[in-house]
């Protein structure tokens, strides 16, 4: 698809239109529930004992770019850095994109100094390792070595470097928290951490560590869109089992030439 | 009785360097030994992934279109990868399909690619140029709006091949203008790359184009849903699925030769699990007899 | 369009100072602007730039003529991902001075460990030198030779040996923690016992005796494995991701109108 298509548009700004709505609502006073999440709750406990230690934690952003996954990892790192500040423990995150080294310092130095310890921030401690997949994942696994990390919170898009790190963590006793998207790697967090938050919980973790409006909004958006998707795919699945197509219509590669066309069969495999 | 639960309950804590000493023994001792193993059994992923490139090749109306096949992959994954593009080169280049090469994931899936394809051109008198191209590498966040304008015209867009020669020039480009000149894709990667050319190529043209995935085997389990709702039209998981259509191809390579180290290291990944929870049964009876004293 | 062609001869050198010069011109702009203004400019400047691809790919495009399949935006949608591709490359050195700040330091203090980060900055010259040489001297047979030997030798071989770790750390992970422990954990260790044996050779055999084909045929290892992974993890999969995609949509709204800010420790929009 290079381009949206009729219903395509109408079903992405309705969603858009839906969260948007979510977020305005919260920003007003309404306040959303939100369930407990046991991994987000021990990121307290992992840097206690950090502290308990003193030894370091460490962090990643993982394999992504500057992308929504990235940024949402570093939102979350973000707030482990204001509990880490908060605590008086030293946070290293090193990072495999050179262009999130400026916009993770920043974020981090703003945590530190929301704080009220800009003095414990140390701009050394946000590292760039290597744009290299195996190269990041040597670099951290000697760094978790060589530190003997008390903690490591892994959030991100990552590959097969996700169990050398976990791993390695594991070997020195590290209390670990993961999170990811990317689904093939969450079986190698489960079995080699402490605690993992799966699929949208991700994208969760910001508004149940923060509470605040915006991002409780947000969430309860995503709540209502999904509602609204899984009731589609029931009516679809029910009406195309009755050969009324309508629904996997709405969702077609192109515009159909009329409306008439929504409700008759497609071509094969469209 | 309690020695045998005394020495399973140990079996519980075995050191990790004894578990990769004895997986590298795994590993490496079928390779020198010959051990028996049995050939494997066909997915019907792999078969379909087989039936869709003999049946484009039996099509008179469409053989004559250009295959893509991408090299997404780096040296870490080439065990499975470089495995599967060699088995598929061997299947495209017996058919005597055209095939323009391509890598947007890592610039060592360019060399990768182009040296597979060169170790059995010679074999199957194919000829660069001629009966198959290499498109070079492209940067990753350049390639969603390189495909989205190469749908209608790919030399202009894609540029030069590998050595800077125009692609207009290239005799086995003549006739490639567009998405409705591309027979197939086969997308072999090692990270999720395959979504580009699901969610801005493959459906775009006059017809779908069958898109062929082999993915590392860790990969796999994310593109199921595809083959069910038939934006995949075949795939070869990891070094399991390059070893399958092998045998279907009956052109016994890496894959094959490896079946016996791959098998026994995962019986004894099997092996392991199963000493572990034998020891944690055992430590539950050894405190229950302890109790009962 | 014409500024985003190619360019040659001194109408390229025309094109890198008018560049630099708008660029630097930016810059000082930037400098002259109130502390107060600088989240505005962001959000500003976020949402032009988000504008532009949302824009590009909901506007209704030609059905016919010249322009099929085209709105008035699509010609600008290359020259536009190339700037970013651009801005990428230029974060790259930033990225180098980070690390070499960090690893020269630690050697000029003779830091705990400095060794390593000798090791590194020879590593980064060992690879860099002949790659650049080999460039700019294409028959050099002995840049080439260098970098092969750096490239192909070292870089190549460290990468698939880190990449093999992996087989030993699924070994001790998978010893460690496929424990039937609870009655979840037992399910989990099944369905994983059924897929690693349905995959392999050797442990297809142990069910190669019932018959291809007929009711007994569902219960050989590989018919099962197959089974669990299309008909149990398929759907589990497209749920995790269904829930992800609506995330990642949610989260694109909040960074493109700049309502995300909260996140990273500025005052709640």
């Amino acid at each position: 698809m290079e381009h949206a298509t009729g219903p395509t548009r109408w079903i992405l700004l309705t969603f858009s239109i839906i969260i948007v709505w979510q977020v305005i609502r919260a920003q007003r006073g309404h306040r959303p529930f939100i369930r407990r999440i046991p991994g987000l709750t021990a990121i307290d406990e992992a840097v206690g004992r950090a502290v308990e230690m003193g030894r370091p934690i460490l962090s990643s952003v993982g394999l992504g770019g500057i992308d929504i996954v990235t940024l949402q990892a570093l939102a979350i790192v973000t707030n482990v850095a204001a509990v880490a500040a908060r605590f008086g423990s030293r946070l290293l995150l090193p990072v495999r994109n050179a262009a999130l080294v400026p916009v993770a310092e920043d974020a981090i130095r703003n945590a530190y100094n929301a704080a009220g310890r800009p003095d414990a921030f140390h701009e050394e401690d946000i590292l760039f390792l290597s744009g290299e997949q195996f190269a990041y994942a040597a670099g951290i696994a000697g760094i978790i070595q060589r530190e003997r990390v008390a903690a490591t919170f892994l959030f991100g898009t990552f590959f097969a470097e996700s169990l050398i790190i976990a791993e390695n963590a594991n070997q020195v006793g590290a209390i670990q928290v993961a999170g990811t998207p990317s689904t093939t790697q969450i079986p190698f967090f489960i079995v080699s951490c402490d605690y993992v938050i799966i699929g949208d919980e991700f994208y969760g973790a910001t508004a149940y560590l923060t509470r605040q409006p915006t991002l409780m909004g947000s969430l309860a958006g995503q709540d209502l869109v999904k509602g609204l998707l899984l009731a589609l795919i029931l009516v679809g699945a029910v009406l195309l089992t009755a050969n009324v197509p309508v629904v996997r219509n709405l969702f077609s590669d192109r515009d159909l030439a009329s409306l008439a066309a929504y409700f008759l069969p497609t071509p094969e495999g469209r | 009785m309690r020695p045998l639960l005394v020495l399973l309950v140990r079996g519980q804590r075995i050191d990790r360097r004894v578990l990769y000493l004895l997986l590298a023994a795994t590993v490496a001792l079928p390779m020198v030994i010959r051990l028996p193993v049995p050939p494997v059994a066909i997915t019907p992923q792999s078969r379909q992934f087989f039936r869709t490139v003999e049946q484009f090749a039996d099509d008179p109306a469409r053989r004559h279109k250009l295959v893509i096949l991408c090299t997404n992959y780096g040296s870490g994954t080439s065990a499975e990868n470089q495995t599967q593009t060699e088995a598929v080169l061997h299947h495209l280049m017996r058919k005597r399909l055209k095939f323009a090469l391509f890598a947007f994931s890592t610039p060592q899936g360019r060399e990768l690619g182009k040296a597979s394809a060169e170790k059995l051109a010679s074999r199957y008198g194919y000829e660069y140029g001629r009966d198959y191209v290499h498109f070079g590498f492209r940067p990753p966040d350049s390639v969603e709006p390189l495909l989205k304008a190469a749908v209608r015209d790919i030399p202009g867009n894609f540029g030069n091949d590998i050595n800077g020669t125009p692609l207009a020039e290239i005799p086995v480009m003549q006739g490639i203008r567009t998405v409705n000149d591309i027979g197939m894709i086969v997308e072999v990667a090692s990270s999720n790359t395959l979504q580009l050319w699901i969610a801005f190529f493959q459906r775009v043209g006059e017809e779908p184009i069958p898109t062929l995935y082999c993915p590392t085997n860790v990969m796999a389990p994310e593109a199921f849903p595809l083959l069910a709702s038939g934006q995949l039209s075949g795939m070869l998981a990891g070094l399991n699925g390059a070893t399958e259509y092998e045998q279907l191809l009956n052109e016994p390579g890496f894959g094959s030769g490896v079946s016996a180290p791959l098998s026994y290291s995962q019986l004894l990944i099997v092996l392991l699990i199963a000493l572990g929870n034998a020891g944690m049964f055992a430590q539950r009876r050894l405190a229950r007899l302890r109790e009962e004293e | 369009m014409g500024l985003f062609v190619p360019q040659s001869g001194p109408l390229l050198w025309l094109f890198i100072v008018g560049a630099l010069l708008f660029g630097g011109l930016c810059l000082f702009l930037l400098t002259l602007a109130p502390p107060r203004a600088r989240k505005p400019l962001i959000a500003a400047v976020t949402f032009l730039a988000g504008l532009f691809f949302a824009a590009e790919f909901f506007w209704p495009v030609a059905t016919s003529g010249d322009n099929i399949g085209k709105n008035f935006l699509t010609p600008y949608l290359k020259p536009v991902s190339d700037m970013t591709t651009v801005l990428q490359a230029f974060a790259l050195g930033v990225g180098i001075y980070s690390l070499l700040n960090v690893h020269l330091r630690a050697i000029a203090r003779r830091r705990q460990g400095w060794g390593f980060s000798v090791v590194l900055v020879g590593s980064i010259l060992a690879i860099a030198v002949p790659a650049l040489w080999k460039e700019y001297d294409r028959e050099n047979t002995v840049a080439r030779g260098l970098y092969t030997l750096a490239y192909d030798g070292g870089f190549n071989a460290l990468n698939a040996a880190m990449f093999s770790i992996v087989a030993f750390y699924i070994v001790s992970a998978a010893y460690r923690a496929f424990r039937a422990r609870s009655v979840e954990a037992t399910i989990l260790l099944c369905s994983a016992l059924v897929v690693i044996l349905g995959q392999i050779a050797v442990g297809q055999a142990l069910t190669s005796w019932l018959p291809a084909e007929g009711f007994a045929a569902n219960f050989r290892l590989e018919i099962l494995r197959n089974w669990i992974l299309t008909r149990v993890n398929a759907p589990a999969v497209l749920a995790i991701e269904l829930g992800i995609g609506i995330g990642a949509l949610a989260t694109s709204l909040r960074l493109w109108l700049s309502l995300e800010q909260g996140s990273y420790f500025e005052e709640e929009v």
